[in-house]
């Protein structure tokens, strides 16, 4: 057994997960804790925050992150196409079908985008 | 070995353990489905509900299914021409097992839904059904103002049903599911009024206590699986005795499926749910609690019996004996100071299971099954004389309220009359020749002690059954004065009367002259021996006076001036007092148990309650539940709803796991 | 550069094809003319169409392996065995009966939309590539398939906080065990040289994991065990095994009842179908390394769950823990390392999750608008509001606390047998134990809807037809298997057929 080389290691691992275990166990025993039964429930969703509540920030719609994610979704989708059409003379017909199935199913993806009004901007 | 009916133009058993079995089950579906829309009908100006007569018929049935199969054995036995004194070596000729169906087959491990039909089997079938039906026609008068009377008699259907399957059952998984079926029963029963809090805790106590031993008797199932590779009880017992299995295992297994029997027959130390369970409806009481699902364990014992008698040194059996003659003193002691009379009978049964295991343990197992069916016709008998007396008395239960009932329920205090000299041993009744048989083999055997302590609790039996005759039946009326105590009509009766005749004669299938119940049993149970001549005399003349003296005792401190005022000296301030405090109060086991495990537990979860959430424990009150609870609530602080202890949680586990393994392959590479 | 293409055999996931397309056409269908449907009857009808279709060609498949035998198709990505085959048929079993029993649940909700059914058809199809798959990438696929599906239906009741946040700790969880995963499929490659369960066949440079054990030596096989190690860990978690087990309750109180009731069946299914095959297929030989690390998260897993289950006060609370401990169980099956513990494994999963399936429907109907009654208090006297259902719920109770005549009682027979068959009886007690502290809070939920009078003024519930024809098949079918099971081991005996090279 050469498990003396590991030993720094099970050491290092021993007292990093000591020190973890430690703050945790110290931080519990010295902070001070009123507990109620909303603190206790194991949800932490908050209240529901009102229209005229003052946020501290500006809100701005969560439109943009569909349209960010849509595009990365479709922008995929060209990057895929690159190497395809690279080797395109290598794949022949099989590769043409497999790049017909992924892009049906991008197709169907993009109608039912379309037609559920995640392309609408405004109501 | 299975000589099949073949031989004999004999009965179709198939269709008989069907009937046995399945119409009870049939009934108590029928009776949970559409109980509530059955009518009454009306006999003599008054109204009997058609689910209790729909209910005895089925037991009935079952009953006469039982007789048929009975007398087909006897036939068959007579027409061998082996008569049973052949012993034990002699091929029991009379086994037969019905296959229902394959119930599972995995690989090599096949277990069918198969029922083992011997002479054993048969004869508790006999009683099951027997006292059942009784107990059935009883419950009709007794339950008849109950809004829930259709409900009652699907679980006693139930019960039947399940208690048949444990009885019959080829095979521990057979018998495994009768025994978690008649413990459902009883948790249903003695929940019955569950508006009481009482009745509530002391059904959930029974299953707790219940799940105990139910666990140990799994353990021990799996054991034996394990050593003899099948659930078939003819294998298991084959194996034990042709010495396959090692005393050791033996030993282990035994007192494992010993541990189920002690949590079903309540025994020491887990008797204490069967007091409790009294909270159920009477009848219930004498069926469940005092005929049949009580004395499941007793029938266990006897029918592995050769598991426990391959044990090392049979330790085992030392044990069971030890149980049992503890038991019985025990229980005897607190019934002396109990002053609610279904209490008293439920401390008497403990002691008179007691007395069964005593037999068991002494390897007089067929001494066991005969006082087990004395004490089913006497048991049931008051129980359900008990029932009569409430039943006039508006649900008194207080003896101290009782006195002179003889006068105005002539029946019920007859009847009363026969099962108090049964269980009292007075000859002729059955319970002489039962619990003299089973002193008599502790004294053959050469164990003293045993014998003597058999022959204490004899005493002590004779004198708080007599105290409770005498208290209730005897003496001037004591009752309230508003209460007007009547005779209990014909259905109420009838069981009584029929009972208290078995409680005559019921010792005559077993006299020590001929034994013939023994005689019947041996190819199954094996046979033991039991002193001859003058010894036989003696040991019974002892036993005789013992009673007596007993009954005496009582008579004169419950009946005569000087017995009162003797009575009024002792209970002051004496050594005597002290015990008798500790007897009424049970010796405190209830609070011991409490203490030690009930009370951390549920201490800490109180504790903790505020943080848990308000009610989060109120419904664990019992002491294996709050010792859970205090466990669970240590694991719960971890579930705090926060993502990343979740996370720091679940990289620990990644750590402890990947250190185990880097630990073990050692270096990589 | 010359390629070499591959034999697509796309008859070999025939199944899994046919529940994709028919999800794709069901969101496309429902965008282009959904609005013109008036009670939106056609979503359950065709997703029960694509389910049927693919369950056909899936019989198909089981009933031809007995000509053909056990194959390796698609360039050894996936494997048709006996067992792929049984764990794919009772997924679509599953999906069948989650699918009509969250109906009537929808439409109360408000929430009956296309995409659930779409998912519900992606996730079932991501679940059954779970069993097929015989190459750690097409395992991955499959994994997050399912995932990325059921994080969704998690957070489906899109009005509820709880909902949400449930979903959010799940997908985050999530993500983290994929991670952990990932690195197994790494150390995997780097020990073996092929992330291929197998090798596959005629190619000489791939090995795979059973090819590679069957050549090495002890001592050279240190990565993979490791490897083998976050493996564990990335399908434990999705099992609900200890400690990976976190997520469980939370997402189980926060999903839809019945998708609840589908997460607890499928993707303990699908999660220990892999497990299965890898552990006891193909590193059957490294036993010796993975037992004790089984070993300990199935006592863990069984103890806690069991222990946990007791002060809950939510129902949906109370199913989550017990599921737990019934991974923990099945694990004991797993752990036995033989055909019989195998056929044990899947008789208990597939008999679980039609009860918990049936389980979570009744609490989907009996919790009433937004699952306000999903407490322990709201089944107060249940028996003598609606005795029927009462009745049901008790029974599929009794099945998973084990008790006899009931399936849940031969399936913990069938699991515990062939561990003790291999000599872990102590760990068979472990769980005996648990089971026995799991009848308790089983007892609890009764004992409330029997021994309890019911609040005044509780609304009635109403059962709908057809969700009660289906719950009275996983009602009967609990109690049936429990009475009659060995038809159903019979055919997980076939399915101890594997693959092998």
């Amino acid at each position: 057994m050469t498990l003396p080389a590991y030993l720094p290691i099970l050491i290092l691992l021993v007292l990093s997960t000591g020190f973890a275990v430690f703050s945790l166990w110290m931080a519990s025993k010295i902070s001070p804790r009123r507990w109620t039964p909303a603190k206790l429930a194991p949800y932490e969703c908050g209240i529901t925050p009102e229209d005229g509540e003052e946020v501290g920030r500006e809100r701005f719609p969560v439109k943009f992150y569909l349209v960010a994610m849509l595009f990365i979704v479709f922008d995929i989708e060209t990057a895929f196409m690159y190497p395809w059409a690279v080797a395109y003379d290598e794949l022949k017909l099989f590769g043409l079908i497999e790049m017909g199935v992924f892009i049906g199913i991008l197709l169907a993806a993009y109608v039912y985008v379309w037609k559920r009004g995640a392309l609408e901007w405004a109501e | 070995m299975d000589l099949s009916a073949s031989l004999i133009p004999g009965p179709d058993y198939m269709g008989l353990t069907a009937t046995i079995i399945l119409w009870p089950l049939g009934t108590a579906l029928f009776l949970l489905l559409f109980g509530k829309r059955l009518s009454t009908f009306k006999v003599g100006g008054r109204e009997i509900p058609w689910a209790g007569v729909i209910a005895v018929l089925t037991l009935l049935r079952s009953f006469v299914a039982a007789v048929a199969m009975f007398v087909d054995i006897v036939g068959v036995e007579l027409a061998e021409g082996a008569v049973g004194h052949g012993g034990a070596n002699v091929e029991n000729a009379r086994t037969f097992t019905v296959h229902m169906f394959d119930w599972m087959q995995v690989g090599g491990f096949a277990v069918g839904a198969d029922f083992l039909i011997d002479q054993l089997s048969v004869v508790l079938a006999l009683v099951v059904t027997g006292v059942g039906t009784l107990i059935a026609l009883y419950s009709i008068g007794y339950m008849h103002h109950d809004p829930r009377f259709h409900r009652y008699f699907a679980y006693l259907s139930l019960f039947a049903s399940a208690m048949l399957m444990l009885i019959f059952g080829d095979n521990l998984l057979v018998t495994f599911v009768g025994w978690e079926g008649v413990g459902l029963c009883s948790y249903l029963l003695i929940g019955f009024w569950f508006e009481r809090p009482a009745a509530a805790t002391a059904a959930k106590k029974a299953f707790i206590v219940n799940r105990i031993g139910d666990f140990s008797f799994l353990l021990g199932m799996f054991l034996l699986v394990a050593a003899v590779g099948s659930l078939k009880i003819e294998d298991i017992n084959a194996a034990a005795s042709g010495g396959q299995i090692s005393g050791g295992i033996a030993t282990i297994a035994a007192l494992l499926l010993f541990g189920g029997a002690v949590g079903k027959s309540a025994q020491i130390p887990l008797y204490v749910w069967l007091p409790d369970a009294m909270e159920g409806p009477t009848p219930a009481s004498a069926l469940i609690h005092a005929a049949t699902m009580v004395t499941a364990g007793v029938y266990m014992v006897a029918r592995m019996g050769p598991v426990f008698l391959a044990s090392e040194g049979d330790l085992a059996l030392t044990v069971v004996a030890w149980v049992g003659a503890l038991t019985a003193l025990w229980a005897a002691l607190i019934a002396c100071t109990e002053y609610d009379i279904k209490r008293v009978l439920a401390y008497s049964t403990v002691s008179q299971l007691g007395y069964m295991f005593l037999a068991n343990g002494l390897g007089a197992f067929s001494g066991g099954i005969f006082h087990l069916i004395t004490h089913a016709f006497f048991k049931a008998l008051m129980f359900m004389g008990a029932g009569s007396v409430m039943h006039a008395l508006a649900n008194e239960t207080d003896m101290r309220k009782m006195g002179g009932l003889r006068k105005v329920m002539p029946i019920t205090g007859a009847t009363f009359l026969l099962g108090w000299l049964a269980i009292s041993g007075i000859v002729p009744f059955a319970g002489f020749w039962s619990k003299d048989a089973i002193l008599a083999a502790a004294w053959e055997q050469g164990e003293y002690a045993l014998w003597g302590i058999g022959l204490f609790t004899a005493l002590l039996t004779a004198y708080y059954m007599s105290r409770l005759y005498l208290r209730v039946f005897e003496g001037p009326l004591k009752h309230d004065p508003d209460v007007h105590p009547h005779e209990s009509p014909w259905t109420m009766w009838v069981p009584l009367a029929v009972l208290g005749g078995l409680s005559v004669v019921g010792g005559a299938i077993n006299l020590p002259w001929d034994l013939r119940l023994e005689h019947f049993l041996t190819p199954v149970l094996g046979e033991f021996e039991v002193p001859h001549g003058a010894t036989a005399w003696i040991l019974a003349g002892v036993a005789l006076c013992v009673a007596v003296s007993g009954i005496a005792l009582a008579r004169f401190l419950f009946l005569t001036q000087r017995g009162a005022e003797l009575r009024a000296r002792l209970v002051t301030g004496s050594w005597l007092d002290k015990l008798l405090t500790a007897s009424r109060n049970k010796f405190k086991v209830d609070e011991v148990y409490e203490a030690t495990i009930q009370r951390p537990g549920h201490r800490f979860a109180m504790f903790s309650a505020y943080k848990v959430d308000a009610k989060g424990i109120d419904g664990v009150v019992n002491g294996a539940g709050a010792l859970v609870a205090w466990l669970s609530d240590g694991v719960r602080r971890l579930q705090s709803g926060y993502v990343r202890n979740y996370a720091a949680l679940f990289l620990l586990g990644v750590v402890v796991l990947l250190s185990a393994l880097i630990l073990r392959v050692g270096p990589l590479g | 550069m010359q390629l070499d293409l591959p034999n697509v055999e796309l008859a070999a996931i025939a199944p899994e094809v046919v529940l994709s397309l028919t999800a794709l056409l069901l969101l496309v269908f429902d965008a282009l003319v959904g609005d013109r449907i008036k009670n939106g009857l056609h979503l359950p009808v065709l997703t029960s169409l694509g389910l049927i279709v693919a369950f056909g060609f899936a019989f198909t498949q089981w009933n031809d392996l007995d000509q053909t035998g056990p194959l390796m198709q698609l360039a050894g990505m996936v494997v048709l065995d006996g067992f792929a085959l049984f764990v794919k048929l009772s997924l679509l079993v599953f999906g069948f009966l989650s699918l009509w029993l969250s109906r009537e649940y929808l439409v109360r909700e408000k929430l009956e939309e296309p995409e659930y059914y779409a998912l519900t058809l992606f996730a079932v199809a991501g679940m059954m590539l779970m069993a097929t798959a015989s190459d750690l990438i097409v395992m991955f696929i499959a994994l997050e398939t399912f995932s990325l599906s059921l994080y969704v239906m998690v957070g489906f009741r899109r009005r509820s906080l709880i909902s949400q946040e449930a979903a959010m700790k799940y997908f985050l969880l999530g993500a983290f065990s994929s991670a952990f995963f990932l690195l197994g499929i790494a150390l995997v490659y780097g020990a073996v040289g092929s992330t291929n369960l197998y090798g596959v066949a005629g190619s000489g440079t791939e090995l795979g994991m059973a090819q590679f054990l069957a050549t090495t030596t002890p001592q050279g096989t240190g990565l993979l065990v490791l490897g083998a190690g976050l493996l564990i860990i990335g399908l434990g978690f999705k099992v609900a095994a200890v400690p990976f087990h976190m997520w469980t309750p939370d997402a189980y109180q926060g999903a839809p009842a019945p998708v609840t009731g589908f997460m607890a069946a499928g993707s303990k299914l699908a999660g220990f179908a892999a497990l299965l095959r890898l552990l006891d297929v193909s590193l059957f030989q490294l036993r010796g390394d993975w037992q004790p690390i089984v070993i300990g998260i199935a006592v863990l897993t069984m103890i806690v769950g069991a222990v946990m289950a007791v002060v809950q006060e939510d129902v949906k609370r109370i199913l989550a823990y017990s599921s737990i401990a019934h991974a923990g169980f099945v694990f004991t099956g797993i752990l036995a390392a033989s055909d019989r513990g195998v056929s044990g494994s899947l008789f208990y999963l597939a008999t679980y999750g039609v009860t918990v399936l049936g389980a979570f429907a009744l609490v989907a109907m009996l919790g009433g608008s937004e699952e306000r009654a999903v407490r322990l208090t709201d089944y107060k006297g249940l028996f003598y509001r609606r005795p029927m259902l009462a009745g049901a719920l008790s029974l599929l109770l009794l099945s998973l606390a084990g008790v006899p005549l009931t399936s849940g009682f031969i399936g913990k027979l069938v699991v515990f047998e062939p561990a003790i068959e291999a000599g872990f009886a102590w760990v068979v007690i472990v769980g005996m134990i648990a089971s026995a502290i799991a009848a308790f809070f089983y007892l609890r939920i009764m004992v409330v809807m029997y021994m309890q009078k019911p609040d005044e003024g509780v609304a009635a519930i109403a059962l709908r037809p057809v969700a009660g024809a289906v719950l009275a098949l996983s009602v009967v079918a609990t109690l049936a298997l429990g009475v009659m099971p060995t038809p159903l081991l019979d055919l997980a005996e076939k399915a101890t057929i594997f693959f092998s090279t």
